[in-house]
């Protein structure tokens, strides 16, 4: 599987990628780690092009530690995101999720801006920015602008990127402002089809939920948050029956859920509810440790 | 940007390369849609590297690049440019069999030997890191290296007894 | 022999100085093939027109499937069809993935820009995918309906306390070895002669199919292996049908051709298992006695039938009563086409179809009579006293102790303990059970089962088939250096190094000695119709041959070590690279002088002995006769049994399966090399639980491939096959030179049923909870 011709740039500066895309609106996909693109490429089922090669522009390869947020690069490789320091302390459900996402050799060259821009309904790192409530920092010509998560994720590899943006960061809200993270997925194989995945973010006051996050991922169209879960935590101690109880409220909410070969769409609530239930109470457990 | 030439300009398909393999420099020009893979395997002849699947699944064509285990399938030729890449070729080269090699033999982990150079560069990837490597560890980096052949065991304890000796040696 | 030696092989393929066949170039120059494919499971070509592909610049060329129509003829298969099967379609594609046309170009990018360029026009047809729907009804796509009977079954079934009925299916997969396909084909107008070097992986019967293919008589059909073959596990015997369609490509362009399968392309039409749907009845007396069983069979071949099948029905049809002394059985086997990629040969190959549903069927007859499945095996089980044993389809199994293998498995699975743990984890609500399984394993086909898809009085007027041979030559040359050819193409058994061992051992010098060489060239090397590896046949015939034609250069090599030693041959001992005197060690001489008389001084040799020292032997396995006349067949040339008993948990929540312990007790009779039999029973464990959990070829009911890639397709990793704990009994074959049996099925082959027979009992279900033991499925049969 080879893929189709395309014209290869490799811009110094973000100002020259910008540029590139101006120039080639959809015609042209930015290529950072390729380990999403590169794939559907060698298949030609996707093919630009233009292939704007964004690896080498300085700048966009570092974690920063911000308040309340961790700002990570857009070209920081999965793998480096899992080793940045502190990591498991700052943000729990990152270091969580991404020992899911694909595998050490992918890891090392996909990046975090490139599986959030992929927006592939499966993937781990979309669902966590989701329940975090991060933001993707996306810029083009025209200057800089901040998505939020719930408007990022459109569609199936659709996002909010318009073709002549580029997205060169992410914010990571930290374990200052939800202090309890989980997150959890059922694949068919380790590291490639997620069949259903979940993750939590709550905070604790005055020993219950004050604010509780739920998000699914897998079993609709892209990551879903689910507020009904978070409606039914709040206030409460998550024990058992609290989890379970906002685990068949979040199974409730999920509308269509997907149906394929390797679930069917009723397994798939069923699955989601009991990720919501495990992912819940370890969050609880992690807030108020 | 690699030394002394151009990268690209509009119209041109061809593009100046240069990349260190195995510590030696080469020099192509290529289409910017040929594979590492088929760079290393067709124009170098270095055809210890193999192709199992070209979606990045199945880790038979795993290199290093810059130190860091990659798909070769999944990386264009032309991104290789100033960077250096370590095949299995490079492992014991003309001399003798590396310690995982040996370990390898010693334990029946390659049948056919396909998967095999794609384990050897990921598995010195992940001992390169000097951490301590659990069972589960290697796992997880054998569920990203399919083989067919051996059913894993083999592998696994070759590369424990691997990672043991390293940090003993350490 | 005997010794767990490490493998010559290993050295290059860990440098990576491996030689598969995309490492090769063996016809310099050679242009790169793509194929065009179909993308529907059922429709008719209306219009194929590849005029703007043959305008892109670096496009040698395009071959269609109606100039393979004109320019080849349909595979010659087992049976009548009325849906001949080319190496393209050309009027009409009846599966996703079937080729339409090969272009030709300078590379394979290239080649593959052209495929997008070749406009194609279908029409679809409908589409059949219900193997049962189409076995309901005589027409086309039933190839073929036959019964078979022995002994009496309808009146064991009238004296049955219980009969089980249940319906199993086994699923399509494929053992998808890392290494796909491919083919270097060449063309000579000179004397219109083909050569194609591929990775094909035997039986050698399936040489004739693609000359015939090509009109071509065999001779001029030279097909050449690479020395290494990156797996195949019986996949890559159908890469014959690739030879055919790129030889014919080079044939039309003048310029060799170079095709190297892609994964999606394997997926797709690489070929996978058959899959079977057996319908059941067991009937069973009070105490637990098998009286009888009736298998009413639908094997879904593929959109056609397509040589070697159906020999994944036949080749189990020696053992149909598995391990046990029912004698009384009917068997009704039809295959049918659905519109899927046609079969091939895939690990196991029909023994995971086969035990699926007959030990399916004695865990639920255990449970319904309240026995515990070890008890009704052992009730049931062929004993020691009564080997060697026919079994009523004419199957001989010459040796075994198969009560001995269930009371080692027993006691290695502490069975009496595991029970206890399972009792108690169920009293705490826990979904824990326990699986078993018994299997005979095959060995050694006997290529002439194949014809028992014709009935005996169409089979008379045909040429008979049978037996199994192999054919080995062990060389001393001028130089000294020892070289031994064989024609198994192994893809990593070991082949080699066992060879080695074997000959080192006939001319007592060290397996470092000798040199193998694996690639076969039907223009030169020594093989057969049977050659390949396949059917575990290795350690039988093919170090069967190798041993004696090493023995046929020992024997010379002692004549002429008594005409220098002043004794009889028979008093001369071949060891430590010398050839001695029995009981006088002084008297000896060295094998290099041994061998520079043969080849520096013939003037010199005893009268009657020719120079050189070459011997070329070709062993056949005992007793493989064609089927006589009752349908009797010996179709294999020797049988392992394997036991496997197995402990599983499935999460309530999830219906993740986790095996909490497995083991498997084989008999594989004496091992050649125990570090490699140890592989190899890993190696298949790993394949049949991929089968059992998850490795499903799927397609929609509009013929849709829905396993279209590894991402759809999901290959088993070491977090989903466990590590069993093995055992093993050597009961020797007195039919193989060596006295092994083979060993490389067994565990793909049992532990799908194993698997099976666990989770179903964890489930505490009435009815099999069916494969794959996907978490989706297992929690859907829940209660």
């Amino acid at each position: 599987m080879k893929p189709a011709t395309f014209r290869y740039r490799r811009p110094e500066t973000l100002d020259q990628a910008l540029a590139e895309l101006g120039e080639h609106g959809s015609g042209a996909s930015v290529l950072a780690g390729g380990q999403s693109l590169v794939p559907l490429m060698n298949q030609r089922r996707a093919r630009p092009a233009v292939l704007v090669d964004i690896t080498r522009l300085p700048g966009l390869g570092q974690v920063t530690d911000a308040p309340g947020r961790l700002r990570v690069g857009a070209l920081v490789t999965q793998a480096a995101f899992e080793r940045a320091p502190g990591l498991a302390g700052r943000c729990p459900i990152a270091l969580e999720c991404l020992p899911f996402t694909g595998h050490l050799a992918t890891r090392n060259r996909g990046t975090v801006g490139g599986s959030i821009a992929h927006a592939d309904p499966r993937a781990e790192l979309p669902l966590a920015l989701l329940v975090l409530g991060g933001a993707a920092e996306v810029a083009s010509a025209g200057g800089r602008r901040t998505i939020a998560a719930e408007d990022l994720f459109t569609g199936p590899y659709e996002s909010a990127l318009r073709p002549d943006e580029i997205l060169v960061a992410t914010a990571w809200p930290t374990t200052d402002e939800l202090p309890g993270q989980a997150f959890e997925e059922v694949a068919q194989r380790h590291g490639d089809y997620t069949i259903a995945s979940a993750a939590v973010a709550l905070r604790v006051e005055d020993g219950v939920v004050a604010a509780a996050r739920v998000g699914v991922g897998a079993v609709g169209d892209r990551p879903l948050l689910v507020p009904e879960p978070g409606a039914v935590l709040a206030g409460r101690v998550v024990d058992e029956d609290a989890a379970e109880a906002a685990g068949r409220a979040a199974a409730d909410a999920i509308e269509h859920p997907l149906a394929d070969i390797h679930g069917s769409a009723a397994y798939r609530r069923h699955l989601a509810g009991v990720l919501v239930a495990r992912t819940a109470r370890r969050a609880w457990e992690r807030a108020v440790a | 940007m690699g030394a002394g030439g151009r990268v690209t300009a509009p119209g041109d398909e061809a593009v100046a390369v240069e990349v260190t393999v195995n510590g030696r420099r080469y020099r192509e020009i290529v289409e910017p849609r040929l594979l590492l893979a088929d760079l290393l395997r067709h124009r170098l002849g270095l055809t210890g590297t193999h192709v199992g699947c070209e979606h990045g699944v199945c880790g038979a064509c795993t290199v290093r690049l810059d130190g860091l285990a990659v798909r070769s399938c999944l990386v264009f030729a032309v991104q290789a440019d100033g960077c250096e890449v370590d095949t299995v070729e490079g492992l014991a080269g003309t001399g003798e069999l590396t310690d995982l090699q040996r370990a390898f033999r010693a334990h029946h982990a390659l049948q056919c030997g396909f998967c095999t150079p794609g384990v050897l560069m990921a598995t010195e990837d992940l001992l390169a890191r000097g951490e301590p490597v659990e069972r589960a560890d290697v796992e997880r980096l054998l569920a990203g290296q399919v083989c067919r052949c051996t059913g894993y065991e083999p592998i696994i304890a070759a590369i424990l007894e691997t990672a043991e000796s390293r940090r003993a040696r350490a | 022999m005997g010794r767990a030696l490490e493998r010559f092989e290993d050295d290059a393929l860990l440098r990576g100085a491996g030689r598969f066949l995309d490492d090769l170039d063996p016809a310099p120059g050679a242009h790169h093939a793509a194929v065009l494919r179909s993308p529907h499971a059922h429709a008719r070509v209306v219009r194929l027109d590849a005029t703007r592909a043959l305008e892109i610049p670096g496009v040698t060329g395009v071959l269609t499937g109606a100039e393979v129509a004109e320019g080849s003829r349909p595979f010659p298969a087992a049976c009548p069809t009325e849906v001949p099967c080319y190496a393209a379609a050309a009027d009409v594609a009846r599966y996703v993935g079937e080729p339409l046309a090969v272009v030709v170009a300078r590379d394979r990018y290239v080649a593959e820009d052209a495929l997008d360029a070749i406009a194609v026009e279908f029409e679809p047809l409908d589409v059949r995918m219900d193997p049962r729907a189409v076995a309901a009804e005589p027409g086309p796509s039933l190839v073929s309906d036959r019964r078979f009977s022995y002994g009496d079954p309808d009146a064991a079934f009238a004296r049955a306390d219980l009969v089980v009925r249940e319906t199993f299916a086994f699923p399509r997969w494929t053992c998808a070895p890392m290494e796909c396909a491919g083919v270097v084909a060449r063309w000579d107008h000179g004397d219109d002669s083909l050569t194609a070097w591929t990775n094909f992986q035997g039986p050698f019967t399936l040489h004739s199919v693609a000359a015939a293919a090509l009109r071509l008589p065999g001779a001029r059909l030279r097909l050449i292996t690479p020395p290494d073959s990156g797996g195949s596990f019986g996949v890559k015997a159908v890469v014959y049908a690739a030879v055919v369609l790129m030889g014919l490509a080079s044939r039309k362009l003048g310029v060799p051709v170079r095709w190297i399968e892609d994964r999606r392309e394997h997926l797709a039409a690489g070929g996978a298992s058959t899959q079977r749907t057996t319908d059941i009845e067991a009937a069973f007396a009070a105490d637990g006695e098998l009286l009888g069983l009736r298998l009413d069979v639908i094997e879904d071949v593929g959109a056609y039938i397509r040589a070697p099948e159906p020999a994944t029905l036949y080749r189990m049809h020696g053992a149909l009563s598995g391990a046990y002394r029912v004698r009384d059985l009917a068997v009704r086997n039809r295959v049918v086409l659905t519109n899927r990629a046609p079969t091939t040969l895939n690990r196991g190959f029909g023994g995971p179809q086969h035990y699926l549903p007959i030990e399916g069927a004695m865990a639920v007859a255990a449970r319904r009579l309240g026995l515990d499945p070890a008890d009704l095996a052992r009730r049931n089980l062929i004993g020691a006293d009564q080997f060697p044993y026919t079994t009523p389809s004419g199957g001989i199994y010459a040796s075994g102790d198969y009560e001995g293998c269930l009371d080692d498995a027993l006691a290695l699975f502490d069975h009496g303990r595991r029970t206890a743990e399972r009792d108690a984890a169920r009293a705490d609500g826990r979904l824990v059970g326990i699986g078993m399984a018994c299997v005979v394993e095959p060995s050694i086909s006997n290529m002439g089962y194949v014809t028992l898809v014709e009935p005996a009085e169409d089979r008379a007027k045909a040429l008979p088939k049978s037996g199994n041979a192999e054919g080995a030559s062990v060389a001393i040359n001028p130089n000294g250096g020892i070289t031994v050819r064989m024609s198994t193409t192994p893809q990593g058994q070991g082949h080699a190094t066992v060879a080695a061992q074997v000959a080192a051992d006939v001319l007592g010098v060290t397996p470092q000695d000798i040199h193998v060489v694996t690639e076969v060239d039907t223009a030169s090397s020594p093989w057969t119709v049977s050659s390949g590896a396949y059917s575990s046949r290795f350690s039988g015939v093919g170090a069967g041959a190798v041993l004696r034609a090493a023995e046929r250069v020992a024997a010379k090599l002692r004549v002429l070590a008594a005409a220098q030693l002043h004794c009889e041959p028979e008093d001369v001992v071949l060891a430590d690279a010398r050839a001695e005197v029995a009981h006088d060690p002084d008297a000896s001489v060295s094998l290099r002088r041994l061998v520079g008389a043969a080849h520096w001084n013939p003037d010199g040799l005893p009268d009657g002995v020719e120079p050189g020292l070459h011997a070329v032997a070709f062993c056949a396995a005992e007793q493989l006769p064609p089927p006589d006349g009752e349908d009797h067949i010996v179709a294999s040339g020797e049988n392992g049994f394997v036991v496997d008993l197995v402990m599983v948990e499935v999460e309530r929540a999830t219906g993740r399966v986790t095996v909490l312990d497995y083991v498997s007790v084989h008999d594989a009779g004496r091992l050649l090399n125990p570090r490699l039999a140890a592989g190899q029973v890993q190696g298949g464990f790993a394949h049949g639980v991929g089968a059992a959990l998850q490795e499903r070829i799927e397609y929609g009911p509009d013929g849709a491939l829905l396993t279209p890639t590894l991402k759809e397709y999901p290959l088993a990793t070491p977090l989903d096959v466990p590590t069993p704990r093995t055992g093993h009994r050597e009961t020797p074959s007195p039919l193989t030179p060596l006295g092994a049996k083979g060993l490389g099925e067994g565990t793909t082959m049992s532990a799908p049923v194993a698997l099976q027979n666990a989770v179903t009992d964890a489930l505490g279900a009435e009815h099999p909870v069916g494969l794959p033991l996907s978490p989706s499925r297992v929690w859907e049969r829940i209660p």
